[in-house]
């Protein structure tokens, strides 16, 4: 029978950090497994620090739990062997690591720790852009990082086995939270998914004591700024006047289990020990262990307009559309990437970290939201068919090729800017600069970059294009604007990015400062 | 947990991760080992009018690092930049 969802983990790295009581994750991975056979998935635990586990897949044992060359070849050897629907890696970053990529941007990140090079048929590497096309369904069951109690661990994987799958009803109108500078951009994001008069609270007024009525919805859609090492996320208004709008403990008692979230805050995702933070956890684990399913978030500072819908804001709509629309939480993580990625020829370089940043916490073989059956599923024809082994569903099999087939298709035609040691030429410089005046740009920084295409691209392309792909730049001047401002006295401009071929400007864009 | 390091510069404001959701004037230490967002432990993580009054200053701090944030759990001014 074949292995349909790996579980892939560093076991000594566990038993480290729990001793004897790692006996219950144990046995809570037992539970998991009878779980998923019962629907019909065989789940197998594969220790990444393990000798023989390791030569079962023709791979290495890693080192330890900071390896992350080798853990991502163990996964990519995993994968080869089993070809499973799923991976789940289980724990957090002091477990098995992210992997650390460079960061495109010139903000603070020192680097974009990142679960996409796992979900990529690729070597490791830590450029973003060798990870356009993710091709595996992959998500992350984190443990507390740094604990040395199971609990969280043992919730989660108690949740993941106790699942169950519910009408799309029951995911209808979302808690939606906004930083009151974003209230357009985050309005455009949720009446694009839910529909026109959809409830939209912002902050301030308010948060962070929601009651359990308010966050009772399956659906939480959270547009505020976040931190490192920080178990709150936070609205703005007026300009760079801070509140408390979600408070990691606020959560308790008050999450509805099954619960989806999609944060598009700086650091949603981020997997922290609590001592780190005064004995806070995270917003994200908290969410978890509360009873939610799944939460789609960021491990560094994250990127998007004030108005108008771009980098976290789309990648976020369209992991919560695929839930709606019935795909399992991973699959739906690796469809957001494929419509984010997808939309450019060539991916600027927020656009680049937003690809890279973004991940799923959740065992991604849930399916929260129940597909809408096509009508012929109920004939009492296919019913006995099904039911005598005349037919065997191979859907899931289906949506993996086509997953391959869409990450494959991505990562050979897509390109994507790199830092590069040049200047914009005269003409387009003095564009960017006069826009960037006429914007209020202040403090400016000028970033330039190559656009860069994969072979295949180049091979499958006319001359003409290749021509012009050939001669392409990106050219940023980043600063912030206090005299431009809005109606309400917002900022209206921090970024203008400019696309060149050769020396003539092709795009500009102004990026708006959340 | 983070290990705790000491850190000693001087204290400017600054606009971090500009164009980003996390684009704000920050108060930033500059010292040998590069510049850091200074948080104290337990206070507001993105404006903390506490830090205002040490603009200007030189200090030495303790606390640790995290993405490019120095969050102290004390610090001593030492002179005038």
């Amino acid at each position: 029978m074949p292995v349909h969802k790996v579980i892939v983990t560093n076991v000594a790295a566990l038993k480290a950090k729990y001793g004897s009581t790692y006996s219950q994750v144990k046995v809570a991975l037992a539970t998991l497994a009878a779980s998923d056979k019962a629907r019909g998935l065989k789940s197998k635990l594969i220790a990444i620090d393990s000798g023989a586990d390791m030569k079962a897949v023709r791979g290495r044992a890693v080192t330890g739990p900071h390896d992350q060359r080798g853990a991502k070849a163990a996964i990519d050897a995993i994968v080869k062997k089993h070809e499973p629907d799923y991976v789940v890696i289980l724990g957090a970053q002091d477990v098995v690591p992210h992997i650390a990529l460079s960061n495109p941007m010139a903000d603070d990140d020192r680097s974009v720790p990142s679960d996409l090079p796992y979900a990529c048929d690729v070597p490791y590497s830590r450029d973003p852009a060798r990870f356009l096309g993710p091709t595996r369904v992959v998500g992350r069951i984190p443990d507390e990082a740094g604990a040395s109690d199971p609990a969280l661990l043992v919730t989660l994987l108690g949740i993941a086995a106790t699942h169950r799958t519910r009408e799309r009803s029951l995911y209808g109108d979302p808690f939606a939270l906004s930083a009151k500078t974003w209230v357009k951009s985050t309005r455009l994001s949720v009446e694009t998914i839910f529909g026109g008069g959809t409830k939209l609270f912002t902050s301030p007024p308010h948060g962070p004591k929601w009651t359990k009525a308010q966050l009772a919805p399956r659906v939480h859609f959270i547009n505020c700024h976040g931190n490192t090492l920080t178990p709150t996320f936070l609205g703005e208004f007026p300009e760079e006047k801070y509140f408390d709008a979600h408070d990691s403990a606020q959560l308790p008692h008050k999450v509805s289990e099954g619960t989806v979230i999609a944060a598009e805050c700086c650091y949603g995702a981020e997997l922290y020990d609590p001592a780190d933070a005064d004995g806070k956890p995270g917003i994200c684990s908290t969410y978890l262990r509360e009873g939610a399913y799944g939460l789609f978030g960021s491990t560094t500072v994250a990127y998007g307009p004030s108005e108008g819908n771009g980098q976290a804001d789309l990648i976020c709509r369209f992991f919560i559309e695929a839930v709606l629309g019935g795909s399992s939480l991973g699959r739906a993580a690796a469809e957001a990437r494929h419509r984010f990625v997808s939309q450019f020829s060539h991916l600027d370089p927020s656009d680049l970290k937003t690809a890279a940043q973004f991940l799923l916490l959740g065992d991604p073989s849930i399916h929260a939201v129940a597909p809408v059956p096509h009508a012929l599923s109920r004939s009492h024809a296919v019913k006995r068919a099904l039911a005598s082994g005349a037919i065997v569903q191979g859907t899931r099999a289906f949506r993996r090729e086509r997953i391959a087939r869409a990450g494959h298709n991505l990562s050979h035609t897509v390109g994507a800017a790199q830092a590069a040691k040049r200047r914009a030429p005269a003409s387009a410089r003095a564009l960017l600069e006069s826009v960037a005046r006429e914007s209020g740009l202040r403090d400016v920084i000028h970033q330039s970059y190559r656009v860069v295409f994969p072979a295949q691209a180049r091979a499958t392309s006319s001359a003409p294009v290749q021509a012009s792909r050939r001669a392409r730049s990106v050219h940023l001047v980043q600063g912030s604007s206090r005299t431009d401002k809005d109606a309400r006295g917002l900022p209206q401009a921090s970024a203008i990015i400019a696309t060149l071929e050769g020396s003539r400007v092709v795009h500009i864009r102004r990026v708006h400062s959340r | 947990m983070l290990k705790s390091v000491h850190m000693a510069g001087h204290v400017i404001r600054k606009r971090i991760n500009v164009g980003s959701k996390s684009d704000h004037e920050a108060v930033v230490l500059v010292c040998a080992e590069g510049e850091f967002k200074l948080r104290r432990r337990g206070g507001p993580p993105f404006v903390d009018e506490a830090l205002d009054p040490l603009v200007g200053k030189r200090i030495s701090a303790s606390g640790i690092v995290s993405a490019g944030q120095f969050i102290v759990d004390d610090y001593e001014v030492t002179g005038s930049a």
